[in-house]
């Protein structure tokens, strides 16, 4: 997700795209890495079972390959020479509305860009890189998912993803706050809004204050413990990016620049990510490419830090409060896309009593299937149920009762899957598991 | 001009169109986008390209190779096969003498990178997972690449079919930047840039060297 890859825009409606215009997008945001993958498919068909829609449906229009197929059959028909000229031999199509309309069904509802299959590509395509630059046409054309859309927008518009009002969002922070001060009997203030000078600018899954304050609050526990110096932003707190999903670089730049100006305005030194894995990948790794700048400050994940409190010895924890079997779930794009792999093991080796791994796990982990916006497009959540079977049978055989996951989402997605598939289990962050585990002196 | 020397002549001229049209899309596609990267790196790149060219090749690094074994070694044996003709090809052009013992491997290794490629062409037609993913492209690739393995496999048994080998080879030569042949020089490219990315962040090749923690 690199490059030159903004959106060229178009001046057509959602019943009358711009196609002219998409393709001119297309063009732009295929940079150099992206022409050789599109260059290098052989279609081998190998990537097929990486993918968890096609092992859940055993749809042949699931695997990855046939997604790689719907961009690069465009890619062929207009940008390359052999596909201008030879179109019914290279597989080159026209972008006409059946295909936009293939290309919505496909790369918005059958992936959640998850990347599994480019680790198992036999070449090595991009492919998640590849669905996400058929994915920024659609938006250039305004073809995104209305769903998905209308999330974008309330992060652009508001400030956050899930349309909470500052004043909403000060009163739970103040509430909270006097909850944790009664709890720890502390009279400072342990939930700081726009706290200048500070070590950590703190940002959060914004429904973690609509409907978990709880995991606000284990977050905060944690900062106390170890002595952190932090803050929250009154303004801009929202770690997700729906961009990185609609494929619209523009509203995806805006929404990491304002947290990158937040923590500028308040002089803080580290943008802290909280537990959500599309918006590690947004902030830490995407973000300095739209900007194309390398930030001043360090940009890093809440499961590091903790780890790190915890190898320092700047928190204690007793993992016998923690004493039921748990699991753990990688969010993809913290782990497979992030490079945080290591951290929230180390972390729950000494949270909890009986921490064990299911399989595969780590880089090859499976998408729990709510990645890519998946949870915010309705109309394909019945897909996402059914895929995220995959996730489920992988839970059930750890036999554990808790799964511990580093992502918001994922723990939304989990906990639908718990429901459909009578799995039994809790669904908890690692704040949370290690909240809970906490030796407070 | 002979129609011998004239063939010798076209297969010289088919290489060189084929390397300069290879070139020229790689020089091409090279323009495109930026090329500098601005997050802070996490892992090292040059690691990263190191193990997507050493042990991320390797069936143990890739579920996907493990769950199609056949498919993964017919592909190698096909490849190597490709690989043996170009190299018979090579020394039939510069007149080396090849000791029989040495024709007779040669001959083998293509034979079988031959039975592997109509292997796959078969899975190609019959599976319709790989029939949805196929363009009429994917099948003739694979028909010039068996034919050429096939003619090479012949002229190792009587020399007198040089223009048909010859003639096979032009073909091609003149295909390959036509097709999906073309893998053969952007497989580097995309695999660099595979070991960039996941070196780059710190994913590859630390988590594959942890000790087996993914295989079972
Ligand atoms: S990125 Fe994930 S969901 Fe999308 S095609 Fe690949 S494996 Fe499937
Ligand atoms: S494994 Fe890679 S090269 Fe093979 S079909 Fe899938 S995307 Fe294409």
């Amino acid at each position: 997700m690199t490059g030159h890859n903004d959106a060229v825009p178009t001046g057509g409606t959602p019943d009358q795209p711009d196609l002219a215009g998409g393709l001119r997008t297309l063009r732009t945001v295929i940079d150099s890495r992206l022409a050789a993958s599109l260059n290098s498919c052989v279609h081998c068909g190998l990537c097929a079972e990486s993918c968890h829609y096609y092992l859940a449906t055993g749809d042949p229009k699931a695997q990855p390959a046939f997604k790689v197929g719907l961009v690069q059959s465009v890619f062929k028909r207009y940008q390359t020479i052999s596909g201008r000229l030879f179109p019914a031999l290279t597989g080159a199509r026209d972008f006409d509305r059946g295909t936009t309309d293939e290309w919505i069904d496909s790369l918005f509802g059958l992936c959640s860009m998850c990347s599994r299959c480019t680790l198992n590509c036999t070449v090595g395509l991009d492919i998640t890189r590849i669905v996400r630059a058929g994915r920024t046409t659609l938006a250039a054309m305004k073809l995104v998912p209305s769903e998905l859309q209308t999330t974008v927008d309330t992060g652009v518009q508001s400030g956050n993803n899930m349309g909470i009002s500052k004043q909403e969002w000060l009163d739970t922070a103040e509430w909270l706050n006097e909850e944790l001060q009664q709890e720890l009997a502390s009279d400072s203030i342990l939930l700081p809004i726009d706290r200048s000078e500070v070590n950590v600018l703190y940002a959060v899954n914004p429904r973690e204050v609509k409907f978990f304050p709880m995991s606000l609050m284990a977050a905060a526990r944690i900062f106390y413990a170890a002595g952190e110096s932090w803050t929250f932003s009154a303004d801009y707190y929202d770690v997700t990016n729906y961009g990185l999903f609609s494929g619209d670089n523009k509203a995806a730049a805006l929404m990491s620049g304002r947290l990158q100006d937040a923590l500028r305005k308040l002089k803080c030194r580290t943008l802290l990510l909280g537990e959500c894995g599309h918006g590690y990948a947004a902030n830490r790794w995407e973000a300095p490419e739209w900007f194309a700048a390398t930030p001043e400050f360090q940009i890093t994940s809440i499961v590091s830090l903790i780890a790190d409190y915890i190898k320092q010895g700047r928190i204690k924890l007793n993992p016998s409060r923690n004493t039921k079997r748990v699991t753990l779930h990688d969010p993809c794009n913290l782990v497979r896309m992030g490079g945080v792999i290591e951290d929230q093991r180390f972390i729950l080796n000494r949270a909890v009593t009986d921490f064990v791994e299911m399989y595969p796990n780590r880089e090859h982990n499976f998408c729990c299937g709510g990645g890519g916006g998946q949870l915010s497009m309705t109309r394909f959540a019945r897909r996402r149920i059914e895929a995220g079977k995959i996730k489920a049978e992988q839970i059930r055989k750890t036999g554990a009762k808790v799964v511990a996951t580093p992502c918001h989402n994922c723990v939304d997605q989990l906990s639908e899957l718990n429901k459909e598939y009578k799995l039994g289990v809790e669904i908890k962050t690692i704040a949370e598991i290690v909240s809970d585990a906490l030796i407070l002196t | 001009m002979t129609a011998a020397s004239a063939l010798h002549l076209g297969l010289a001229v088919a290489a060189i169109y084929a390397a300069v049209a290879l070139t020229f899309m790689v020089l091409r596609i090279s323009t495109l986008g930026r090329k500098s990267l601005f997050s802070r790196p996490a892992g090292s790149e040059s690691q990263g390209i190191r193990y997507a060219f050493t042990q991320g090749m390797m069936p143990s690094a890739k579920e996907s190779v493990r769950m199609h074994q056949p498919t993964f070694i017919a592909g190698l044996l096909y490849h190597t096969g490709v690989f043996a003709a170009a190299f018979n090809l090579l020394l039939a052009l510069l007149h080396v003498p090849i000791p029989p013992a040495m024709v007779l491997i040669i001959r083998v290794v293509m034979l079988v990178g031959f039975i592997s490629g109509i292997a796959l062409l078969i899975k190609r037609l019959a599976m319709p997972k790989m029939r949805i993913i196929s363009t009429p492209d994917d099948v003739i690739a694979n028909i010039i690449v068996d034919l050429f393995l096939a003619t090479s496999i012949a002229f190792t048994m009587s020399k007198t079919l040089e223009p048909w080998l010859l003639g096979i080879s032009i073909l091609l030569l003149l295909y390959i930047p036509i097709g999906k042949i073309r893998h053969c020089v952007f497989f580097f490219v995309t695999r660099l840039n595979f070991g960039r990315l996941f070196g780059r962040r710190g994913v590859l090749p630390h988590a594959a060297e942890r000790k087996q923690v993914n295989v079972r």
